[in-house]
């Protein structure tokens, strides 16, 4: 379990410095490279949903392989020409980008969501071959985005978020079917009723899901929290049809594809097919 | 002379001890305690244990003074409640954490506080606990229903 935690979260970052695999506990120099490069990630995912009269507004492409080729590491202070700044990219010469900690320290507060993710935007574009003097283009997109305030610690906690169920009866009769279920991920602890609406027979099951809330151990290089759900499905008799453990793998959906991330697949568990979702609002 | 007596006071001071003790019962049913010994003038956490029981089982484990990444204990006088707020990894991994502000249920029987449901009442306290030896470390109780005393300068 262990292992794969690990490698779930190095795979999420993919950056091939050590400085950058993330969330590191008690190295603050490798939390900054972390959070950097899951801010810069945040800000692609978020650029390819941007759309005008149905054509992207940005070409990504060359910004995803910046991403995931370039090294970030963090330093307590970093000058350019004498200058303490917040971040120095590298390019041409090397695929490096290095973060000024102690400001940094600054820019991770929520108020400065747009500040930070502009100096996110504005190193990786960069690297990608744009030149973005006086933050020219980096300005322009982040203001097209319009993100609201967030604070780093808070988005990515808990490490395995899910906020819908969706439920399928596997041998349903028509017109008997599951609303999707919804889930706060702000809650340690919570108990889900889902059940058909409609004519079911002896199709019926009632879901019910119960969160619990763990504690991320070291070892993961992950900090705070991760949820876990005991499902247990009942027939119309109140008889267990079948129960499992669930436990969506940690950093898959920190920040979703297309704005929604499906966990772990679909499970079929006393005849329902049930999909975990972590859904952005 | 200053300095005899700042070592008498130390080794006076030192044989203090305090001692917060929180109980939960988890939904499997298994009793969920954990105690801290906090030494010194100054409090420092010492050593935890934890516990489990479960019908006539108890079994639990250790920790040391080097897996407490923080603590806090306090009790108000005034007003007979407690603070406690734990994070521990046993050997730097397992985690053990708990957060508690209610009622100091000193010199009361903690599990009896549960049973009759005195502490659920109270919310937003909750212990998260590594299940022992045999079990992962992301295998935890999360108790939510929990009471807690604090036991000063005993």
């Amino acid at each position: 379990m262990k292992t794969s935690v690990f490698l779930v979260i190095v795979t999420l970052l993919f950056s091939s410095a050590a400085h950058a695999v993330g969330w590191d506990h008690g190295n603050a120099g490798d939390t900054v490279a972390s959070e950097f490069i899951l801010s810069g990630r945040d800000v692609l995912q978020r650029l390819e949903l941007l759309y005008e009269n149905n054509k992207p507004v940005f070409d990504t492409a060359n910004l995803r392989a910046a991403i995931m080729t370039t090294e970030v590491v963090s330093e307590d202070h970093v000058y350019l020409d004498g200058f303490e700044r917040d971040a120095v990219n590298f390019y041409p010469s090397k695929r490096l980008i290095k973060v000024n900690r102690s400001r940094w320290m600054d820019l991770r507060r929520s108020t400065e969501t747009k500040a930070r993710l502009r100096l996110v935007l504005h190193e990786y574009l960069w690297i990608s071959g744009i030149d973005d003097t006086n933050f020219v283009h980096s300005e322009h997109l982040i203001e097209l985005l319009n993100i609201g305030n967030y604070s780093p610690s808070i988005w990515w906690n808990p490490v395995n978020p899910a906020n819908y169920v969706r439920a399928n009866l596997a041998f349903a009769p028509e017109g008997c079917s599951f609303r999707p279920g919804k889930l706060d991920i702000k809650l340690s602890e919570e108990t889900l009723l889902m059940e058909p609406v409609g004519e079911c027979g002896d199709s019926y099951r009632q879901l019910q899901i119960v969160k619990q809330t763990g504690v991320t151990p070291p070892s993961s290089n992950a900090r705070g929290l991760f949820h876990k759900y005991h499902i247990t499905v009942f027939d119309k008799a109140k008889t267990i049809q079948g129960e499992m453990l669930f436990e969506p793998e940690w950093g898959e959906c920190l920040l979703p594809e297309k704005g929604v991330c499906q966990v772990s697949g679909k499970m079929t568990v006393g005849g329902v097919e049930i999909v975990f979702w972590f859904l952005r609002d | 002379m200053k300095y005899f007596i700042l070592l008498a006071s130390l080794i006076c001071s030192a044989k203090a001890l305090a001692v917060s003790e929180c109980t939960g019962l988890s939904k499997e049913n298994t009793w969920v305690t954990v105690y801290i010994n906090t030494v010194g003038a100054t409090g420092i956490p010492d050593r935890g244990e934890v516990t489990f029981e479960r019908e006539d089982n108890k079994y639990g484990y250790r920790f040391t003074r080097e897996d407490i990444a923080q603590f806090f204990e306090y009790d108000e006088i005034a007003n007979s409640t407690a603070t406690v707020g734990l994070a521990a990894y046993v050997e730097k991994e397992f985690p053990v954490s708990i957060k508690y502000s209610g009622p100091n249920y000193v010199d009361m029987d903690l599990k009896s506080v549960v049973s009759d449901g005195k502490s659920g009442t109270i919310k937003n306290n909750f212990m998260r606990v590594w299940k022992g030896p045999g079990h992962a470390a992301t295998d935890q109780f999360q108790l939510t229903n929990v009471a807690c005393a604090v036991w000063p300068n005993i």
